[in-house]
């Protein structure tokens, strides 16, 4: 079973992602903070990050940063609510940017082309 | 007239006819013989030819007489010419005094110089006869100012005049614009091919002596001045400000009296050029400091324009952050709720009763969610990405007046130049304020040991570039290669957005980034962007 980590400091939104991903068939893991996030990786073998862009005390970017460089083979998925970011920066460290939404169907979308791509590549 | 009847002419008394030095109103001379041999007889060669002819037939004794009135006669020389020496320096120093008075209040340039050639012109002191002043600037001497006759013919009707109207040294240095410009004119041929290199003789010697010097016919000078004076000897007098740095050079001559100058008379110069060169730095620093109180003050004015312009875009922009983060602390709920009430959907029976509350608050949040996410266009677009004409040299302009001390702190010198009319580029004002501030940021913290920082525009193309150089250590090429992918810093604090953010800018604004970079001279990122065509388009890239 894939392991997807979603780090987000509201843990409704975390509950949505985890009814959606968990009806899919993937394993959800839950981190709200850098130390919860880093804790989970070292410890578990994750196959995609769901990474929330704005966390309430720090910035989802410099995480983002930390998982490129020392777990540069787990993927992530950037959430944002703002539309803005979606248009000024593309083709970022991340796999792929989504704009956070109700509807799933985006970042399921998004998920499955990544797993897809990474699977064939190993 | 030596014998006269049974004497000599003077032991004779009340005889009109023994002298015919005697005039008409000195009458009491005839009878009052010790005060007509003084008056008279001591300067008369029949009373040294009658001492002779004594001694010779009467009695040696009176050759004595002969020896005592030769040396009481030499002895007169001598001291005639002393006094006479005596009363030019006397002159002289009363031109000095004058000259230094009158000079002390004036801080004109041209008053300056005026009063400077009266005083090494002026009959009772130095008197020469003509005088040219030169100002260096620039490693150039060139010729600003000369007072004197052209020939033999005005010369005289100059000296007239000044003897005609009784003028005094102190009248004749108070300054007449009107002969100022007169005399300019006069000599403006001459004035403009005064123009020599400092390096140049006699010019160079007079600098590197620094005193007064006579240069002879024979001396190997410009040949502007050679031909000019021709065979007239001239003196050349040095200006030094007060650090020894050349001010300029007096020349003087007497073309016409060929009077040759004393030893005296060169110390007097320089003591003279020292006066002048005093009163000539401080008009010089007056007009220096006078012009840059003027740039300061259009600085002022500038600045405060630019202080409320940087209020605005930091006010707008702060807006629009604000409303992003109103956007973003209600988005996170509404996607709750939402999602939420989809699982939930999803859960329950189709036919179930409570389908359609969960299809009412999911209509309801998406509702939400829509208006939040057409509001954040709004927003972008009203505050973020509303595009205007923009003056790129008002932009850098205004960041280097927000970067510049804290620069200075750091050691780091940012340096302007910038070309002039350059023409506008459309764009967001903020964002390419952001984009510039970005990149000399970057260009700042590339020299933690201070250097300067170079910043240059200019038209090429149809566009226009903007180049900021610094004198870092340089990029090495692994760091090249990732420069403008996001994320990527080498520093400690920073997201690593900020190159990136740039060239994102630039590129939509139609326009490129480039870096380059040599290990150990520095780095110099260039921008180029499109520029708005227009009516001025020509003119602007004409310039």
């Amino acid at each position: 079973m894939r392991k997807i980590l979603i780090v987000d400091d509201e843990p409704n939104v975390r509950l949505v992602y985890k009814e959606v991903l968990s009806e899919k068939g993937y394993e959800v893991l839950e981190a709200e903070s850098s130390r919860e996030t880093f804790d989970i990786l070292n410890r578990e073998s994750i196959d995609l990050l769901v990474l929330d862009i704005k966390l309430r005390y720090e910035s989802g970017l410099d995480i983002l940063q930390r998982v490129s460089k020392q777990f540069p083979q787990i993927p992530v998925v950037l959430c944002s609510a703002y539309i803005s970011f979606q248009n000024d920066y593309t083709s970022w460290l991340a796999d792929s940017y989504i704009v956070k939404s109700s509807d799933p169907e985006d970042l399921l979308k998004e998920i499955e082309k990544i797993l897809e791509k990474r699977g064939k590549g190993l | 007239m030596a014998r006269f009847g049974e004497g000599y002419c003077w032991t004779i008394r009340d005889d009109p006819s023994v002298c015919p030095y005697i005039k008409p109103e000195e009458g009491h001379l005839l009878s009052d013989i010790e005060n007509r041999i003084r008056e008279k007889c001591i300067d008369c060669p029949e009373l040294r030819k009658d001492l002779k002819e004594l001694a010779n037939s009467r009695d040696p004794v009176f050759e004595v007489f002969v020896v005592l009135l030769d040396e009481m006669l030499s002895r007169e020389q001598r001291f005639s010419s002393f006094i006479k020496s005596a009363e030019i320096k006397e002159e002289i120093f009363d031109v000095l005094v004058k000259l230094s008075s009158s000079l002390k209040p004036v801080l004109d340039r041209d008053e300056i110089l005026y009063k400077a050639l009266v005083a090494f012109t002026a009959g009772g002191g130095l008197g020469f006869n003509r005088a040219f002043a030169l100002l260096a600037a620039n490693g150039r001497l060139k010729g600003y100012f000369a007072l004197g006759p052209l020939s033999p013919e005005e010369a005289v009707s100059i000296w007239n005049g000044i003897n005609e109207k009784n003028l005094t040294v102190r009248d004749l240095l108070k300054f007449s614009p009107y002969v100022f410009y007169k005399e300019r004119e006069k000599f403006k041929d001459i004035l403009e091919v005064m123009d020599f290199d400092i390096e140049d003789e006699p010019f160079k010697r007079l600098f590197k002596t620094g005193t007064a010097i006579v240069v002879g016919p024979d001396d190997d000078i410009s040949p502007v001045l050679r031909a000019f004076y021709k065979d007239v000897p001239f003196c050349a007098v040095p200006l030094f400000s007060h650090r020894g740095r050349p001010l300029g050079a007096v020349l003087l001559d007497n073309f016409l009296t060929g009077r040759e100058v004393s030893h005296d008379e060169i110390k007097a110069m320089e003591i003279f050029a020292t006066e002048v060169s005093i009163a000539l730095e401080r008009a010089l620093t007056y007009e220096e400091l006078e012009e840059k109180i003027g740039i300061l003050e259009e600085a002022n004015t500038r600045l405060r324009e630019n202080q409320e312009l940087i209020m605005k875009l930091r006010s707008e922009a702060v807006i629009g952050e604000m409303v992003l983060q109103l956007i973003h602390s209600f988005k996170n709920p509404v996607v709750a709720i939402a999602g939420l009430a989809r699982v939930l959907k999803k859960k329950i029976q189709p036919n179930s009763g409570l389908s359609k509350y969960i299809d009412a608050i999911l209509q309801e949040a998406i509702k939400l969610e829509n208006t939040l996410r057409d509001f954040v266009g709004f927003v972008k677009t009203k505050y973020i990405s509303e595009k205007s004409h923009i003056d790129v040299t008002r932009v850098i302009e205004l960041l280097c007046q927000e970067k510049r001390e804290k620069a200075k702190l750091q050691g780091v010198e940012i340096r302007l130049n910038l070309a002039k009319n350059l023409p506008l580029v459309l764009g967001n004002h903020y964002q390419l304020y952001t984009c510039i501030e970005n990149l000399v940021n970057n260009s700042i913290e590339a020299m933690p040991k201070g250097g300067k920082l170079f910043i240059e525009s200019g038209v090429q193309n149809g566009f226009i570039w903007i180049s900021i150089r610094d004198t870092g250590p340089g990029i090495p090429e692994d760091v090249m290669k990732n420069l403008f992918k996001p994320f990527f810093t080498t520093k400690n604090i920073g997201s690593g957005l900020g190159l990136y953010t740039s060239k994102e800018i630039i590129e939509k604004m139609g326009g490129n980034i480039e870096v380059s970079c040599e290990r150990g001279k520095g780095c110099k990122v260039t921008v180029s962007l499109p520029y708005v065509k227009g009516k001025e388009d020509e003119e602007n890239t004409d310039s």
